[in-house]
Parts: structure tokens; sequence; C-alpha cells
């Protein structure tokens, strides 16, 4: 590559760079939100979750990593407020270390939020090493895997750990940014007959729709489209509405680069030609 | 000696968790628990060997003078983050949860954000219509782009309909294929090591 092509090639870059701050810094900061249209699977895990039983108990799984929080944060808000406000008990755990952390303060504030009794209402058994034995392992009894909870009180003690195997819950919902649901319908659904719901990074969201067609995957809340969706029909404002207009100012300018970057290429080899 | 026993482990671990999978007795399943809690205990071991490994390379190389700056930093939090933990505990106000919520959740996502910038430098130079299926590749993703942001809903109504029939035809059908074939090599290669037949694990090539 000559010199004169790599400054080009440079100054592109900057200018993409450029762009993509600008558009996402300019839909952040207007005030305006677009509005969504749920799609087939926020329905479907809205309607899960309105169908529970007041009083049922649900595990949730925050099998995330702190790099993507800003995308799982709104889903995980929109589940679990969902979840509080329907009075379903939540039994939350974490595959993933970093999820704890993020899981253990995001359920303790909307669990505040919503006036609700750790331990009685909801509770936060922590982080296991090595997925594939914890779902295992969770199959014998969840005070088996986790005799402690989060803060080191002994899960027997907790009146919410009267449900205490799989067959208690009325399912589990993986907060995920990666394989981890994989994990859940592989050991937890085949073995235990759990059902799997996810709320998943967009990223991950294809990967996982064979599950889907297929039965083993509930429904799947993708990504911040996903989280805007599901608050519009909670009827709140929350982190994935707010962030729509960012989104779409980014999916617009790529939309824009994509094609000034194909005429151009079709100029120039033209040009050759 | 050296090879007998790892292979024989394997074998006969490998077998009997293959079998419990299907068993259902109360004696079994205690057999299969108590398998699955040293599973854990073995993998908790290797986050062990992990920090350890960590922390001696990390060592090493403030030893020899290669960005010392960096690696102490490295060390210094590594060693931090475990200490506030064991001092303070894990409660919402407590040091440790203040450090995570407040520097390393930020900087992991910060740099995880970095990803859109290069995603769309990476958009720009690869989409491009150079043949039949780079004009597909390209018309899909369009069609994606515009119609998972809200303005596709302004643009065309059908958008929806379209990205749900992309999602659940031609990307299942390709995603399925692939995960078969994963799933097939999986069983090929844990018979593999099962029966001895696999022995890279054990340094031979």
């Amino acid at each position: 590559m000559s010199d004169t092509q790599t400054r080009r090639a440079q100054k592109t870059r900057r200018l993409i760079f450029s762009g993509v701050f600008l558009s996402i810094t300019i839909g952040l900061l207007l005030p305006f939100q677009p509005e969504v249209t749920p799609s087939v699977g926020t329905k479907s895990m809205f309607s899960f979750i309105e169908n529970i039983k007041p009083g049922s108990t649900i595990l949730i799984s925050f099998d995330h990593e702190s790099a993507s929080f800003p995308e799982m944060k709104p889903l995980a808000i929109a589940v679990v407020s969902h979840l509080l406000k329907r009075d379903v008990k939540i039994i939350a755990i974490s595959l993933f270390p970093e999820g704890a952390g993020l899981g253990a303060s995001l359920l303790r504030r909307l669990g505040e939020e919503n006036k609700k009794t750790y331990g009685t209402d909801f509770v936060f058994l922590g982080f296991k090493p090595e997925p594939r034995a914890t779902i295992l392992g969770m199959g014998k009894s969840f005070s088996f895997v986790f005799p402690f909870d989060f803060y080191g009180t002994k899960t027997s003690d907790l009146p919410i750990m009267s449900a205490d195997r799989y067959s208690d819950v009325v399912g589990v919902i993986t907060i995920a940014d990666g394989s981890y649901p994989s994990h859940w319908i592989e050991y937890g659904a085949a073995k235990y007959e759990l059902i799997v719901l996810s709320a998943l990074a967009a990223s991950m969201v294809t990967s996982y729709d064979p599950y889907v067609t297929s039965g083993q995957l509930h429904s799947i809340l993708g990504g911040l489209r996903g989280a805007a969706e599901y608050e519009s029909l909670l009827n709140v404002d929350g982190g994935g509405s707010r962030a729509m207009l960012a989104q779409t100012a980014a999916h617009i300018f790529i939309v824009l680069i994509l094609i000034v970057g194909n005429i151009s290429y079709l100029r120039s080899r033209k040009k050759k030609v | 000696m050296r090879k007998f026993l790892p292979i024989s482990v394997s074998f006969v671990f490998g077998v009997l968790m293959f079998a419990l999978w299907f068993e259902d007795s109360e004696s079994r399943s205690m057999l299969h628990f108590t398998l699955i809690d040293y599973w854990q205990i073995i993998f908790a071991f290797g986050l062990l060997v992990g920090v350890v490994s960590f922390i001696s390379v990390a060592s090493r190389k403030i030893s020899r003078g290669e960005e010392p700056f960096y690696n102490g930093v490295l060390i210094f939090g590594a060693l931090l983050m475990p200490t506030l933990a064991m001092i303070d505990g894990l409660q919402p106000n407590s040091y440790f949860q203040w450090m995570f919520e407040n520097v390393q959740a930020p900087m992991q996502s910060s740099v995880f954000a970095l990803l859109a910038f290069f995603v769309a430098s990476a958009a720009f130079r690869g989409f491009r219509a150079r043949n039949a299926q780079s004009i597909i590749l390209l018309l899909v993703a369009l069609i994606v782009i515009i119609g998972r942001a809200p303005m596709g809903e302004f643009v065309w109504g059908g958008f929806d309909e379209l990205i749900q029939w992309i999602r659940d035809f031609p990307s299942t059908s390709a995603k399925r294929a692939v995960l078969i074939g994963i799933g097939l090599g999986s069983v090929t290669t844990s018979l593999r090591v099962i029966f001895g037949v696999e022995r890279t694990y054990l340094g031979e090539r």
C-alpha cells in the first residue's frame, strides 16, 4: 500500500470513528424516544411472566460479564421489575464471577424499590464455578450447591429456600451474553425438564433461534431493542427506551457508510476496467 | 504408567458419567452428585492455578523490567479485590462492591464499547458488492440493520416480518447445520478421549 493510500485509509477510519461517536452522542442527548413495536419473542416472555401465579418462585441466572453490562442492565431491570411487581419470588445465582457482583446490587436495589424482603421474596445465592456441574448439582437441591447465600447466610435458614429443587420453580431466566444458555438447555431442560427463557445480548440472538424453533428454549428477549420493547409493554421509561434513538442514529450512520463505501468501490472498479 | 494412569482415569470416569446420566436410582444418584461435587472442587483449584500463574508471570515481567508500571497495577488489582472482600465482605455498600461497580465494570464496559467503532470501520471495508454472494450478504445486512432500528417501522411496515423470516429460515437452518456438526464433533472427541485414541492432552502429537 502506498503512502497516499495509507493516509487516505487512516483519514477514512478517523471519519468513521468520529461519525459513530457523534451519532451515538447526539442520539443520547436528544430528548426524543422513538416508539418500538414488541416482537414475537418479547411478547412471549412477557406473557409467560404475566401468567405466573403470584407467590410462585422463579430462578434467575446472571450469566454475563461486566463488559456487556450496559446492554444487559436494561434487560435485567425490565425482567426482574416485572417479576417483583407480579409478586413472583426470585432465587438468583450467577455462573460468571462478574455476574455475581452485578446481580447482587441490582437485585438489592430493585427489591428495596418494590418493598420486598430479602430472604423471603428474593435471594441471591452468588457464584459457583463450572456451569455444567452447578446446573447438574442443583438437580439434587439448590442448597446442595449453595449451602450459603452471597452474604454468608445459611440457605436453609431462608424462608424462600423452601423452593429447593427445579420442580419447585416455574423455570429459569438466564440473563446472558455468551454460551451459557446452551448449558441450561442441555443440562437443565434436557435432564430436569426445566423451562428455559433467555434475555440475551443482541449479538447472541441468532445463535439461539434454532433452540426456540425446536421448543427447547421458551423465548428470547434480545439486546437493547428487546429491553425497549419490554419496557413499552410494562409502560415504563427505562434504559432500553432511552438508548433507542442512539441506536437508530448509529444504524443510520452505518447504512450511510455502507452505501458510500460501495459507491466508491464500484467507481474505483470502473476506473480499473 | 505415566500414560496408563490418565487414560484409565479418563475411561473410568467418562463411562461412569455417561452411564449415570441415564440413572435415577437413589444410590447411583448419590454417586453422580458426589462426582459433580468433586468436579466443582477440581475446577475451583483450576481457578487458583490461573491466579498463581497470572501473578507469577506479571512478577517475572517486573523483575525483567518489562512494563513494570502496568504489571504492578495488574498484581495490585489482583491482590486488592480479594483482600477487600475478606476485610469488608461483599455487602452492597462494601469497598469491594464499590470498586467493582465504579472501577472494574466501567473499565471493562468502555473497552467492550470500542467494538462499535471497529465494527463500523470493518463494515465499511468488508461489505463490498464484489460478487453475487457478497451482494446477498450486503442486502441482508442492510435489511436487518434498518429493520432492527425503530426507524425501520417508518420506512416500511413489513421489515419485522421479513427479518423474522430471515431468522427463522436461512439463518436458523445454517446455524442448525453448524450445531449438528459441533454435536457430532463433540461426541467423536469424547469417545476418542474415553477410549484413549485422543492423547494430545497428555502432550502427544
